[in-house]
Formats: structure tokens, sequence, C-alpha cells
């Protein structure tokens, strides 16, 4: 496979994490439960980028949250280099925390106003008592470097910054206790285009550079498969597809992984104005409750009695190739075709 | 050029804050023709909504000034009319969509009461009395049009049973009740995903065509200004860079900003090996804005002069300008390649 990523190792024989049947469910009435993830299986391969998209509401926060223990699971577990990790007690728990760490969407609402840039980036490496105080200064020093930042910056507070600053101090703060693992949540749907662009490319330095996997979360499906190696689309609580980058926007399968990128619009007026669009019928449905089904039936043109058995499995159809749909392998033939 | 339905001629905007003169906009122009779709895009804080709002003079009097210019609309300046005959143009003339449908309509009113109001409100003032009976049946109609199944259930709901695409569709629903002449809509997909987005910008062209409106839609995204737009204007620091028909903006850009724009775009179908070029830096602030050309700290060609005189508008062809001292016939660079920063001296 050819991309950006070949300066990284991806150890495709040793999952660093594996999801199975994870779920969340929120009680949110005397008998309610928002299903906000439904049973999803994947894992992310040391060294890679896993790219999760799919809908606001679709259940891709709550992924990552549960994979940084901020959660306790409704059912399934999640297994880090083998191990369960709601079983992580004491020493081991401590471990995990270092390893696994979170870069937010909101740049303006994860960083404490109160705290000077030097405190913040420092609050990890303090609270885990890593180094004495004078060797913690260095490496804040060190890290707002890598970020692209510098030490006058150190002394001065978050509302003093840019948007796309502010990331690189939440990726500065991050980086602080020596991460394995990112779990990066729309690092930078709240920032312009152009800043957008810095900021992947910070986190692609990073990754080649520290040998880090990310599980990379974000609407946006250009930016996913320009990021990723692997890509995973969500559409409320489910995992319909699971395909390499390339794979997924050449040959996709799934109803709903067409439509999805069908609509999104391409930066090119004589293109756009060639396309044809799979347009959904209906709405997207609430997430309260909902049947055990394909989560897509309601809008989706092929549907039929057998989607409405169960919620259907991930299943591979081609190598590295998975699909959680009721028509299965029938997808890849003409009947189907887009 | 009489057969503009809007024209801002060098409009200069500030706000009056405690930390002093926010210079917001710094002396734009463009027009808008009749059943026109114009795209509005630029970086954060570059002035789009502003532009937007001044031309409905939505601002809280104390804080703007309006320092200088004109808005005309088909040949009226709105900012010399009075409050109440800016009245008479809101909503009825000139409608407009904000970003978050849920700030704009009323969280304790049902959908139809607020459809139904707002029908009643146009109809009253046409002179013509409909009565409450005939406005359910418009608005029910109104939503049926903008693609929402079971009209009648979603006209007893509140705004918060509903998804964001389809408040923002009943705010189009709302905005097109009285067929305006012009429709402004601030990132109106912006909050929404790609398959429902895909929706709302057909709506918008479907009005467009049915009703001959013209739109004015702001955004960031180059995606959705390829699909939509007939004409673009792209924004910075508060003044406008570069304008021309969409063919002009994508295919033949002027401006090093709409360049640096283009080349960090993320495409579904960029190759993973060609590298990002974002640009580097951040835009200017406002309450000091730089003397010369605003992009000039961040651009690559910056020349002495463009750090200290704003470059003048140099045109293109009938519609396409550009603000950019390499537009000068006396510049001594000549960028062969935007693409690949190819420079040369002129000998
Ligand atoms: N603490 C909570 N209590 C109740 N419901 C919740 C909670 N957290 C999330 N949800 C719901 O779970 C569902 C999934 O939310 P989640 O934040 O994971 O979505 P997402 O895919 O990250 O969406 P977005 O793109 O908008 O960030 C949503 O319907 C959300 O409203
Ligand atoms: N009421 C106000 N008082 C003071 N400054 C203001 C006010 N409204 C806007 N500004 C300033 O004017 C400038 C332009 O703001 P505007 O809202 O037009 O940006 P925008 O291009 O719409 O950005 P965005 O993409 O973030 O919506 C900004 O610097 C902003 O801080
Ligand atoms: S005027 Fe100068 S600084 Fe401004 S965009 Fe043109 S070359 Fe760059
Ligand atoms: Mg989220
Ligand atoms: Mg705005």
């Amino acid at each position: 496979m050819s991309n950006i990523n070949s300066n990284t190792d991806v150890n495709h024989s040793n999952p660093l994490l594996e999801v199975r049947s994870l779920k969340k469910y929120f009680k949110v009435g005397r008998r309610q439960f928002l299903k906000a993830v439904d049973g999803i299986t994947f894992h992310i391969y040391q060294g890679e980028t896993f790219g999760l998209v799919g809908e606001s509401g679709c259940g891709k926060s709550t992924t990552g949250r549960a994979i940084a223990r901020l959660y306790s699971l409704t059912g399934g577990e999640i297994l880090y280099d083998g191990m369960d990790i709601s079983k992580f007690k004491g020493k081991a728990a401590t471990r995990y925390a270092f390893d696994v760490q979170m870069v937010f969407q909101d740049p303006y609402a994860s960083l404490d106003p109160r705290m000077t840039v030097e405190s913040i980036v420092a609050e990890g490496m303090k609270i885990h008592r890593m180094y004495n105080s004078e060797q913690t200064r260095a490496k804040v020093y060190e890290l707002l470097e890598k970020v692209g930042l510098n030490k006058e910056h150190a002394a001065r507070f978050p509302h003093e910054f840019s948007g796309g600053q502010r990331q690189r101090i939440g990726i500065a703060r991050a980086l602080a206790v020596n991460p394995k693992f990112l779990v990066c949540d729309e690092p930078v749907s709240a920032l312009d285009v152009s800043i957008q662009a810095q900021i992947i490319n910070l986190l692609r330095d990073l990754q080649r550079e520290f040998n880090l996997t990310y599980l990379f979360i974000a609407h946006d499906l250009s930016l996913v498969k320009y990021l990723s190696d692997r890509i995973g689309v969500m559409y409320l609580g489910s995992l319909l597809e699971v395909a390499p980058a390339e794979e997924l926007y050449k040959n996709p399968l799934h109803p709903y992984t067409r439509a999805l990128l069908s609509a999104i619009p391409v930066p090119d007026p004589a293109e756009e104005s060639e396309r044809t669009r799979i347009l959904l019928q209906g709405d997207v449905q609430s997430p309260i409750n909902t049947p055990e089904q394909c989560k897509f039936y309601s809008r989706c043109k092929y549907a039929e009695a057998r989607c409405r058995e169960r919620i259907p499995p991930l299943v591979e159809t081609t190598e590295g190739h998975w699909i959680a749909c009721a028509l299965n392998k029938e997808l890849n033939t003409d009947a189907y075709a887009i | 050029m009489g057969d503009h339905m809007l024209e801002i001629k060098d409009l200069r905007v500030s706000f009056h804050t405690y930390a002093g003169e926010v210079q917001a906009l710094g002396g734009i122009n463009f027009t808008v023709g009749q059943s026109e779709i114009l795209a509005v895009v630029g970086e954060s804080g570059c002035g789009k909504s502003v532009t937007a709002q001044s031309i409905l003079r939505l601002h809280n009097k104390d804080t703007i000034d309006y320092k200088q210019g004109e808005i005309l609309y088909k040949g009226r300046d709105l900012l010399a009319l009075s409050e109440k005959e800016m009245q008479k143009i809101r909503g009825r003339e000139i409608s407009m969509i904000f970003q978050d449908p849920m700030t704009s309509l009323n969280p304790t009113l049902t959908i139809g009461k607020q459809i139904t109001e707002a029908i009643l409100k146009h109809s009253d003032k046409e002179g013509n009395s409909t009565n409450q009976r005939e406005a359910n049946k418009q608005a029910a109609g109104l939503i049926r049009s903008v693609g929402i199944a079971n009209p009648d259930l979603r006209l007893k709901q509140y705004p918060h049973e509903l998804s964001g695409g389809m408040r923002q569709r009943i705010m189009i629903a709302i905005a097109m009740s009285c067929s305006p002449e012009i429709l402004i809509a601030d990132e109106p997909t912006t909050a929404l995903d790609v398959t429902v987005q895909a929706q709302i910008l057909d709506l918008m062209k479907a009005l467009q065509i049915k009703s001959g409106a013209s739109i004015v839609i702001i955004t960031h995204n180059m995606g959705v200004v390829a699909n939509i737009a007939q004409k673009v204007i792209i924004m910075y620091g508060g003044v406008v860079v570069e304008k021309g028909t969409s063919g002009d903006i994508f295919y033949r850009p002027k401006h090093p900003y709409t360049w640096g724009l283009l080349k960090s775009i993320f495409r579904l179908n960029k190759d993973k090996n060609e590298p990002l070029i974002p640009i580097d830096g951040i835009p200017p602030d406002l309450l000091a804005p730089p003397k010369g050309c605003p992009f000039a700290p961040r651009c690559d060609y910056a020349m002495k002069v463009c750090r200290e005189q704003m470059p003048r508008e140099y045109s293109f062809g009938s519609a396409h300008t550009c603000d950019c001292w390499l537009s000068d016939e006396n510049c001594p660079l000549e960028v062969k390649d935007w693409r690949n920063g190819d420079v040369k001296y002129k000998q």
C-alpha cells in the first residue's frame, strides 16, 4: 500500500487495540435507552491510522471516549495489547492512562482558561511525577517547539492564541506523557481550511517521529481518507463498513457509504455539475430504543424484509473489506451496481 | 449596470469595542445580479457575517459604525433608510437564514405557529387578509416543498424535537414563505451532514430557478461553492481580495490567498503522497490591520510594496478582479505556476 504512513511501520500481525461488540447505551428516560454505540467491532494495528467517519450523533465520540476509559461499557470489550482494559487496575491503569491520550475537537473548551500554557502542557507530567521541575520545564519547551510554538508562549494564557495555536497546545499536552495511541476526536473541525492543513501535517509528522497509532474521528470523509490507512463508516451506533482508505473510496459497497460518498461536494465546478447524487429518503432516525434491525433501514433504497431480522453483523466480503448489510455479497453484483 | 439586485460600494464598517476599533470591513465592493447565486468565501473572522448582517442592518446601533459606502438594493441605498422602511424590506424582500437554526427559531412555539405567523404578517402587509385556516394550509405546503414528510405532524412539534437538518429546512421554508427577492444564507449547511447538505443545496437551487430569487451564500467549503455558485467573492482580513465567476476562481485564480486556499483543501481524489500545503501563519488582527495588503504577512510572494501600500483592484475580463500587487504591470515578479510556487523575476 502506498500511503503517507509508509514511514511508520504498520504491524499487520499485531492489533494494538481490539474493539469487540462494543455497546454503550445512555439511559434517557424511565425505559428509554439511547443506543449511542450498538455492538461495533474493529481493530487498529500498531502504527496505523484508523479513521472513523459518520453523521453527527452516530457514536464516534462515544467510541473514542470508551477507548479512553471515560465510560463504563454497556456490553462488549476493548482489548489493548491483548488485555481487557476494563480489568486494568493500579499500575496497569496508570500505564494505560499514559499510553492513550485524547485530542479534542474544541480547542477553546478543552483548555483551562486560568492556566498558563506551561502548566497545561506540564499537568500530566506532574500528576504522574515523571520529571523534576527543571526537567519538566525543559520538556515543555521541547514539546512547544515540536508542535510549532516556542518557549515564549509558555507563560501565556489560552485566550491569547488563535484556534490553530490552541489545538497545537492541546496536542503538546497529549504528547507530554509519551503516549503510544492518540484518539483524535475531530481535531480540526473547528479550524479554517488553511489552518486545518497545518495541524494535519503536524499530526502526520509526529506520527512518524514517535511511531504513534491514531484513531482519527471526523465527519469529513475527504480529510479522513487523506490521513487514514483504513476507515470505518458509522451510522446510528452501528459500524456499517470497514475497508482500506483507497478501497473504500474506489469501491464503496454499503448503500450508506455510497450515498455518503456521492454527497460530498468536490471543489471543482465542472466535476460537480456532472456528478449524480444518491439522494437519501427520509430523515435520520432517533437513536432512542432503536429496533434490532439494520439502522439504515428507514433510508435505504434497497430495504427489504431480511434487513429487519437482526442488526446485520460486519462480515468480510473481500480481503480487508467488511460490510454490515443483510444483502451482504449481493451488493457486489450488477443488480446493486451504482 | 441597472440590472443589479444588490450593489455594495466601498463599504467600510467598524465596531467600537473596549479593546478599540475593530475595522471589520475595509472598503468592499461587489454586486449581485438578478437570480444569481453568489458565494462569499473566507476564513473565520474575515467579515463574511458582518457583510451579510450589514445588508439587513441587523447590528446593534450603539456598537456598529458604517463609516463609508453604500448598499444599493435595486438602486436604493439601504444605509439611508429609516428603521421603519428597513423593517418592510427585512424578511419580505430580503430574507436571511442563519448558521444555527436553533437560535433563530423560537423554542417555545411550535413550528406551525412560527410559520403561520410569518405568513399572516406578510399577507397583512400585502393588504390581503389570509385567515388562520389558509395560513395552516400554506404552511403545510411550504414544509412539504422543502422535502419534509408528514407536515401535519411536524407543524405540531417544537424546534428541539426536530433534527438539525429539518430545522434548517424549516428556516428555509420560513425565509421563502414571502418569496423574497434576495435570500442571504450564512453558512446554512455548516452544522449539517453531507447527505443533508446535498438536499439543502438542491433545495436552494430549485427555489432560485422557480422564484428567480438572488441568493448570497456564505460558506468556507469550496465544495459547496463549486456545487452552487455562479459568482464567487473571496474575502480576507475585511476586504474582498478576488472576485469572479466560479470558473475564474477555480480555474484561473489570481490572488495568492485564493491559491493557498485551493492548495490546502482536502480532495477525495487527492493522492496521499501529494503533500498538503497549508498557508502558514494566522489571519490579521482587525483591531490593528496591517497598513498594506492584509495577506502580506502570510504571503509567499510579498514584496516591499505589499507591506506598505494596499494594492488596488485589477481587472481581468468582465467580472474577474484581484487586489494584489502581483497583478500590476510594473510588478517585477512573474508567477509561472502557482501550484508549484514557480516564480521568476521579469528581466
Ligand atoms: N452523556 C450522554 N448522555 C446521553 N446521551 C448521550 C451522551 N453522550 C452522547 N449521547 C448521545 O449519544 C449519541 C452519540 O453521540 P456521540 O457524541 O458519540 O456522536 P458523534 O458521532 O461523536 O457526533 P458528532 O459528530 O456530533 O460529534 C448522540 O445521540 C448523543 O446525543
Ligand atoms: N458585534 C461585534 N462587535 C465587535 N466586533 C465584531 C462584532 N461582530 C463581528 N466583529 C468582528 O468583526 C470581524 C468579522 O467578523 P465576522 O463575524 O463577519 O466574521 P466571519 O467572516 O463571518 O467569520 P466566521 O467564519 O467565523 O463566521 C471579526 O474580527 C469579529 O471579531
Ligand atoms: S499584494 Fe503582495 S502580499 Fe498581498 S497577496 Fe499580492 S503579493 Fe501577496
Ligand atoms: Mg463527536
Ligand atoms: Mg460568520
